[in-house]
């Protein structure tokens, strides 16, 4: 049972600097809680990982965001992304976000029903989670999961969010590279200029592209990223179009070349090492956060407690991440 | 911050009447553990590489095809293999009360027949949390 087990952190963190399953399946569950182990596991991943590898060795992974509403075809998409990093050799972790109902704080994981063709893949792990009331579309164990996906040698990390409307932009500080899921049908060209979700995308996908309204939607998208007159180009206004039909997987291998090819632009312009400072300063935000809101309600002790708490978390987010 | 009680609902073998599982799925959350369902026709094998990446305390079986007297024990067994014989296992479907003494003695913790109350399935998790 969780919470009864006694943990062994030296071995769990050796365990996940193997890549063994068991041991990062119950990594990642000690990053969901708020016990201290949590703290050191994180600390020693980050040091043994740095210790054992030389720098050039050190995989740092290529982290794929993707959002969009609820039953744009997020999961399945995701599993056409894994067959193809697959066949370029790489390994994959996908993390899953899902909802926690309001009422009960339980939740239903479905998302890994779409990739079932990989479950005996070893060079594939799936995990599910639940946001467990944290906001933005991920949950607040998303960047620490993140970290230890990292430290297990992952070459590609795909982070779902869950279904999202209109202003749930928390992958955008997550990952290195953010795909937004639309369908036909789902609104006009005004739906398209709006901020938020629609403001995040590095590649546009315009899934279900079988469906009728395909065309209205990519002349939608379309209009909303091109440049204004200025020529000023922001972040959406350079992003690309794919159009894909997952579910028989039409356009997946274009869109995993225009991943390539956006992954390279970023990197060429020094902006995916600026998004990789972004993310270690959300999640030092992130942790900070949850500890005063469970503070607040009541659960995590003093203030005095809370502040230290605080503090602790923050040195080892500091210390463990900062050559990220 | 709770530990949260995860499960796998798993539908094992070839049948594809998943209204059940479901039905305990959703159950399942309502009672407040994060569930998750791993889809019809499922391996032993792949069901339990899944229970060990999702890190669940529990699995549930459901079974409709009458093939539980051979998959059941194949998936405690693959879990013992994987050293993961502390996630507890519990079924249910199509299972005759003669079977059930078999699949408790192969390893199987509890047999929840078709009828059963959702609170005696709740009862019994968290008698399993309570024992640690």
């Amino acid at each position: 049972m969780p919470g009864q087990r006694i943990i062994d952190v030296p071995a769990l963190a050796a365990g996940v600097l193997r890549g063994n399953t068991r041991a990062l399946g119950r990594a990642i569950s000690l990053v969901e809680t708020a016990r201290p182990e949590r703290d050191e596991l994180l600390f020693r991943l980050a040091t043994e990982n740095r210790a054992t590898g030389s720098d050039p060795d050190l995989v740092i992974p290529r982290v794929i965001g993707i959002t969009g509403p609820p039953g744009a075809g997020k999961s399945t998409l995701t599993d056409g992304i894994i067959t193809n990093e697959r066949s370029d050799g790489r390994r994959v972790a996908v993390l899953a976000v899902d909802p926690s109902s309001p009422f009960s704080g339980g939740a239903l994981l479905g998302d890994r029903v779409r990739m079932d063709r990989h479950s005996l893949d070893e060079g594939v792990f799936i995990r599910s989670m639940a946001t467990r009331g944290h906001f933005g579309g991920l949950s607040a164990a998303s960047y620490d999961t993140v970290t230890v996906l990292s430290a297990a040698g992952f070459e590609t990390i795909i982070v779902e969010s869950v279904g999202v409307g209109q202003s749930e932009t928390g992958i955008l500080s997550l990952a290195d590279i953010t795909l937004v899921v639309l369908n036909p049908g789902t609104g006009d060209d005004i739906q398209a200029l709006k901020a938020g979700v629609m403001e995040i995308a590095d590649i546009f996908v315009l899934n279900k592209a079988d469906l009728p309204g395909i065309r209205e939607l990519e002349r939608a998208v379309r209009n909303a990223i091109s440049p204004d007159e200025s020529g000023a180009a922001t972040r959406v206004q350079s992003a690309l179009v794919a159009l894909t039909s997952a579910r028989d997987g039409t356009g997946i291998e274009e869109l995993s070349a225009a991943i390539e090819a956006r992954l390279i632009t970023l990197e060429r312009s020094g902006e995916l090492a600026e998004r990789r400072r972004r993310r270690l300063s959300s999640a030092a935000e992130d942790a900070a956060i949850s500890i005063v809101r469970e503070w607040i309600r009541g659960r995590a002790g003093s203030a005095p407690e809370m502040l230290s708490q605080l503090r602790a978390q923050l040195n080892a987010l500091l210390d463990t991440k900062e050559d990220i | 911050m709770q530990n949260k009680i995860r499960i796998l609902v798993g539908k094992p073998g070839l049948d594809g009447h998943d209204r059940g599982a479901k039905y305990i799925a959703r159950a399942l959350r309502d009672a407040g553990y994060e569930v998750i369902y791993s889809g019809i026709r499922q391996t032993p094998e792949a069901l339990v590489h899944m229970a060990i990446q999702e890190d669940v305390d529990f699995l549930g079986l459901s079974l409709l095809s009458g093939a539980h007297n051979e998959l059941f024990p194949r998936v405690i067994r693959l879990l013992k293999e994987k050293g993961a014989e502390d996630i507890i296992v519990f079924g249910g479907g199509i299972i005759p009360d003669e079977d059930i003494p078999g699949l408790k003695e192969a390893g199987i913790r509890a047999v929840f027949p078709p009828g059963t109350a959702i609170q005696h399935v709740i009862d019994f998790i968290e008698e399993c949390r309570a024992k640690g």
